[in-house]
């Protein structure tokens, strides 16, 4: 089992939601804005996340199993540890947290840091296989790596025809050499 | 924002959940223990260059629950649309999908790939709330970006003493180097 490759971690939970509420936390996390404006932004240990309420089983097997009640998955790929990125997701958004597991069995609040990622934590169920593609690279090596892309793709465009010398100079201007 | 939750920009999600014989069990805790450490078994799932993270859980039981089958959870975070994502597991790396889900009841096989995503499309749970740190970066953008970074700051840590003909040669090379992904 492995939740881990290279410094990327797989943190996956499943809290159970209490009877007869699961329809109103699914319009809270349905109404959240998404993109850039998504709580999960602001922790930028985050690679991916989301948030699915899983509301039945599968029913092949002979005699399937049925859900006493709704569980609250939460995944999330990150940099890092697990237990500081739950601390800092208590701190990142208090009021998002308290609001989302407010709706599970046993939540302590989001209040106590500590506390909170000790519960989720217990509700976290180990990684049995995790790929990833660029497990070494963190968040922010994705994106400075893309913004460098960017920078030099817009570099070779604008100095294009421009003599060697010149060229040079306006290396060491732009990235800052 | 209206549209479809499990997209976001170019990254997608897919949440499937579906139910394990028992004689699988042991069989899929073996593979998945070695797994990582098989270049055979890991290797063609990463060469899958829109998978950014995927994982496979065995989920024995639920907190709160027991339950009486071993169920596998998988989850992916990939660029492209779920039609191309099923297609590829069915005819790039079918034997790789055919011995993690052929244990899983009701599994129709990899191929053809109709009933094979009409199987996911069963098992598999909407997200309510999808989030990406960066939705418009494919993974080959991402890679290529990764591998161009480390040589532009090889360059950078060199500009400074070189000649401008020298350094020509190199800021030539190094687009040379990285055509495809500019």
């Amino acid at each position: 089992m492995s939740d881990r490759s290279g410094q990327a971690r797989a943190l996956t939970s499943f809290t159970p939601i209490v009877s007869g509420r699961a329809g109103e936390l699914r319009a809270y996390l349905r109404g959240l804005p998404r993109g850039p404006a998504s709580p999960l932004a602001r922790l930028l240990r985050t690679h991916f996340a989301r948030w699915v309420i899983i509301d039945r089983l599968p029913t092949d097997p002979p005699d399937p199993d049925r859900l006493e009640q709704p569980y609250l998955l939460f995944t999330s790929c990150i940099d890092g540890e697990a237990d500081s990125y739950l601390r800092e997701l208590a701190e990142q958004l208090p009021g998002e947290a308290e609001t989302i597991w407010s709706h599970c069995r046993g939540f302590p609040g989001a209040r106590d840091a500590g506390a909170f990622a000790r519960w989720l934590l217990d509700h976290h169920v180990p990684t049995s296989f995790f790929v990833a593609n660029y497990p070494k690279a963190t968040v922010h090596d994705v994106r400075q790596s893309l913004a460098a892309h960017e920078q030099l793709l817009r570099f070779a465009l604008d100095t294009q025809g421009l003599d060697a010398p010149t060229r040079l100079e306006r290396f060491r201007t732009a990235f800052r050499v | 924002m209206a549209g479809d939750p499990n997209k976001l920009g170019r990254a997608s999600a897919l949440t499937v959940l579906s139910a394990v014989k028992p004689r699988g069990v042991p069989l899929l805790r073996l593979l998945f223990f070695v797994g990582p450490h098989l270049s055979p078994l890991l290797k063609p799932l990463q060469r899958l260059s829109f998978i950014h993270f995927a994982r496979w859980t065995l989920v024995r039981g639920l907190p709160g629950q027991d339950l009486r089958h071993v169920h596998l959870f998988f989850e992916s975070n990939f660029n492209g649309t779920w039609s191309q994502y099923i297609d590829a597991f069915s005819y790039v790396v079918p034997k790789h999908i055919s011995g993690i889900w052929r244990w899983s009841y009701g599994f129709p096989g990899p191929l053809p790939a109709g009933p094979f995503k009409a199987y996911i499309a069963e098992h598999e749970y909407e997200a309510d709330h999808f989030y990406s740190a960066y939705p418009e970066a494919s993974v080959t953008m991402i890679l290529g970006a990764l591998e161009l970074r480390r040589d532009l700051d090889r360059l950078r840590a060199r500009a400074p003493s070189m000649s401008a003909e020298a350094f020509d040669d190199a800021y030539r090379d190094l687009l040379t180097a990285h055509q495809n992904h500019l």
